[in-house]
This record gives structure tokens, sequence and C-alpha cells, in this order.
């Protein structure tokens, strides 16, 4: 058998630890044709200097809702608590919102279950949502209007797909409003692994390696010590 | 009434194939190589397919209205030659019924959400008809920096509907002078491929009567395959999660750890998580210089 590896320069120098969102971000960054993160954003982002923006803010309190509703409860809704870097704030979302959401909201299976993986010596860390038998769930909400090629293009399904060696990675999409008041749409589908897919794995890892290692950036991406 | 449990496995019996590529290539005789295929024709092309059998010429929505159980009957297979003009009919009936929902022609916001509300509805109940449904689509190709990236030519938000429904969606292109179909996702276009096929050779016209009856059959196997695997991985680790439930002691938990730590696969990350989750709730310490569960002091 072919190894996945094949053509992909083999890199030398400090071995790094990436996440799989790093490396997603990266691969945004990479495309021709996008405008709106600049080299010094993605950088940021390796060194750890990210601060959410009030969108993502409210997409993340409404999947925190979802995912441990017993915990956020509060009358008429519930009121979930995220962290901007500089303090806790709390969003609200009614019941009626929140309702259909939690209808295909499948509570079964293993939640938040990390896994790594060598990547030419390299090591990629990820942590699916929730994964049922060999399926992983992943549950993204999203103030944007749904566009299926950005979780279809994204090499984070990929990643967790070969990483854990699951047959399939299916979505639930959340589509809610910019003030978080309004879930517009509920978008579900299925992502498979294919064919090529570990070695186009190892290539985005590589490309990512030879950018950190131009910039000197391997000193952000080295695992916690614990004393 | 048949309740299926989370352990047991789900079989895809119909499946949803999306084939595309460029204009003549031969995808409605494609099309009509699925098993007892009736092909709907929604762009007046089907005359143009080599070995064309039962077709449905399709004016408006109105038509499609009429097809009804009995009168698909006869058929295992509704193909939808293309999903992209099928699509541009349902958005006219859907401004045809309340003009709010268009703009200029064009469906507004709240009109795509109801052509894929509506689209959806309809597959799903081709399906409980009993049909395997095909749809056919022209490609078009985007430019993606310097690349071309090659997708199905559907547009709007209708094109995430048409991926969302498929469980296998291929390109069709030429290679030389033969014929392939290729499932995979790649940097050049668009796919989805549950079955991991190589890309595949599609024989000459005369030799392909069948071709994709017996590729929606594989295709159906492989998606049956994947649901028996994951019904008998949800198994394992209900297994686990029920001993674990059952612990009360770091000792318990430690001497679990051998055999935790000597799982593989899918099934391995799993159990290690519920055991984690099972020491957490009993307030137990990972101690990484023991490489054991540790009772806190004072902790009961």
């Amino acid at each position: 058998m072919e190894s996945p590896d094949k053509g992909v320069r083999r890199i030398g120098g400090r071995k790094v630890r990436i996440s799989a969102t790093t490396l997603e971000s990266f691969r945004l960054w990479s495309d021709p044709d996008q405008e709106w993160m600049s080299e010094e954003s993605l950088i940021d982002t390796i060194k750890g200097k990210f601060s959410p923006t009030p969108k993502m803010l409210v997409g993340q309190a409404f999947g925190r809702a979802l995912e441990k509703p017993d915990r956020w409860r509060v009358d008429g809704g519930y009121e979930s608590f995220v962290h901007d870097g500089k303090g806790w704030l709390g969003y609200f979302f009614s019941e009626e919102m929140i309702r259909p959401a939690m209808e295909v909201f499948d509570r079964r299976g293993v939640f938040e279950v990390k896994q790594e993986k060598q990547y030419l010596g390299h090591t990629v860390v990820t942590k699916a949502d929730q994964i049922l038998g060999t399926r992983i769930h992943e549950n993204k909400t999203t103030t944007s209007s749904f566009d299926f090629d950005k979780y279809a293009q994204s090499c984070q399904w990929r990643f967790m797909a070969d990483m854990f060696g699951a047959s399939a990675v299916q979505y639930n999409v959340f589509c809610i409003t910019e003030s978080g008041d309004t879930l517009k749409s509920i978008e579900q589908f299925t992502l498979y692994p294919y064919a090529d897919m570990e070695s186009d794995l190892f290539q985005l890892v590589s490309e990512f390696v030879s950018f950190v290692q131009g910039r000197r950036l391997e000193e952000f991406l080295q695992p916690k010590v614990y004393a | 009434m048949r309740i299926i449990k989370a352990t047991d496995a789900i079989p895809v019996e119909h499946p949803v194939f999306c084939i595309f590529g460029q204009p003549g290539i031969g995808k409605s005789s494609l099309g009509y190589s699925a098993k007892d295929p009736l092909l709907l024709d929604f762009d007046e092309g089907a005359h143009r397919a080599a070995n064309r059998k039962d077709t449905l010429l399709i004016k408006s929505w109105a038509d499609v209205n009429e097809i009804d159980r009995d009168a698909l009957a006869p058929y295992s297979t509704v193909t939808v030659d293309t999903v992209g003009r099928c699509l541009d009919l349902l958005a006219l009936d859907i401004i045809d019924a309340n003009p709010k929902m268009g703009r200029d022609g064009n469906l507004t916001l709240q009109g795509y959400g109801a052509l894929g509300t509506r689209f959806r509805g309809w597959i799903t109940k081709l399906r409980a008809f009993g049909k395997d449904v095909v749809l056919i689509a022209h490609h078009k190709e985007d430019k993606d920096g310097d690349s071309i990236i090659i997708r199905p030519d559907i547009t709007g938000r209708s094109y995430g509907e048409v991926m969302k429904s498929s469980d296998f969606v291929g390109f069709v292109y030429m290679n030389g002078k033969n014929r392939y179909i290729d499932f995979n996702p790649t940097d050049r276009w668009v796919g989805k491929n549950p079955a991991n096929w190589k890309p595949l050779p599609i024989p000459e016209i005369g030799k392909a009567q069948s071709f994709l009856a017996d590729l929606m059959d594989k295709g159906r196997a492989a998606l049956g395959s994947i649901s028996a695997e994951s019904a008998q991985i949800t198994q394992q680790v209900d297994d686990w999660r029920s001993a674990f439930e059952a612990y009360t002691t770091a000792e318990e938990c430690n001497k679990a750890l051998p055999q935790v730590t000597a799982l593989t696969g899918i099934v391995a990350p799993q159990v290690k998580k519920l055991l984690m989750d099972r020491a957490k709730a009993l307030k137990l310490e990972w101690s990484p210089q023991t490489k054991a569960f540790v009772e806190l002091v004072g902790a009961k």
C-alpha cells in the first residue's frame, strides 16, 4: 500500500503540537481569494492571542445552552455564560427558540472526546463534540447564512474522521440571528472520509509546519508542561 | 411500530445519488442505468440519451404534484434530470403560491427556506415510497484563487440542499477516451464517498445498462455496513459505561486501566473519556507520577 505521506516534503527541526482548529485557520488564510484574515491575525491565532467576536460569543453561548440545558435553566428559557477574554458574559435564549434545536440534539453517545495523532512527526490534537458508535456528531452555531461548502471544505472534519477512525461526521448547524433571539434554521448533513483524505492532511500539516518554521513560531506550539 | 434501539443498525434502504458533469458526457444515459428507472425530464433533454427508458416530461411543478405512489409503483428508481432545473421549477411554484417569497423573479431568504423544506420533503416522500433517487446536474467551474473547483450547477442556496440531501456525490469526467466517475472530494471537484471508492471507470453505454443499479446496490451495502459497525461499537461503549457506573472507588477505576489502555480504534477514546468522567464524578484525581487515580484527601 502506498504511504499517505508520499510526495510530502519531510521537515526537520523542532516538533510542534497543533490543534485542528489552528490548521483550519491556516487553510482559510491560505486561500488566495480571501481578504478577511491577515497574516498577523493568523499568527495571533497560532500564538494563542485569539479574541472571539461578538458573533462567535453568541454562537458559543447557544451551543453551551444546548449541550447542558439543565445547568443553564432559568425562568422562560436558558441563560448561558461565555468568557470573552476579559470577563463572563451571559446570553438569554427563550424556550421557544431553543426547543426545536433540542429536538434534533442527540444526547446519546460520549461527549467532548479528545484525540491526538502524529503527522510527519508532529502532533495534531482535536476534540469531537460527541461520538456515537463510529459516527462523530459536530454541533455548530452560526449567525451567518448557511453555507454547505464552508463546512464541507473544512479540514476539521477530515482530521476528526482520520484521527478517530470514524465512518462519518454528522453536522448539526444551528443558524441563529446576530442578536441571538431567533433560531432561523437547523441544517443537518453527513460527510464521509474518502480514499485520499489522509494524504490531503499530511500535505496541509507539511505546509503549516513550513509556515511556522519560516516565521520561527515553534515555541508557541509546544505541549504544556505541568510541574 | 418497531423501535430501533441506539445499538441497532439502521439500514439505508434508499440512498440518494447525485451525479454531475459536463453536458453530453452521458449523465442521462447513466440515470437510465439505475434499477427500473423513471426519469423525470425537467431539462427536456432525455431524447438525447442513448439507452432511453420510461420518461416523464416535466413542464411545471404541477406535473410533479401528480406523481403519486401508484404512478411510481412499477419503478424502483426516480431519476431527476436535472436537479438544477427541478429546483428552478419548484422556486417558481413557491413564488406563484406566495409572491412575497420572491423578488425580481428570485427567491427571498424566506423563499429559499421554503424551497429547502419542500425539496427535502419531496425527496423524503420518494424514499418513503420505496424509491432510490438519482439527482443529475450539469457542472460549473468556480474560480478558487489560481485553481478551478467543479461543482454541480445549482443556483444559490439550493446547492446546499442538494449536497445535504445526497448520500453520494460523484463527478463524471473524461480521462483520455475513457469516462470515469469519482465520488472523492478533491481539490478539483466536490464529492461524497461513504463507500471509499477509487475513481470508477464507466463502461461504454452499451455495456453500462445496469452500471448505476449495481453501484447503488454497492452503495446501499456500504451505508448498511457503516450502520452495522456503528451499532456494534455503540454496544461495546455502552457495556463499558454500565461497568463504570458500578464503580465507587479509585481501586476499581485503576483495575480497569490495563484493559482500557489496550483498547484500539474508535472505542478507545470513548471508553477513556467515560472512565475519566466516572473518576471525576467520584472526585478522584489522575496522578501522572503513579499513572493511577487517587482519592483526594478530604474529598469524601
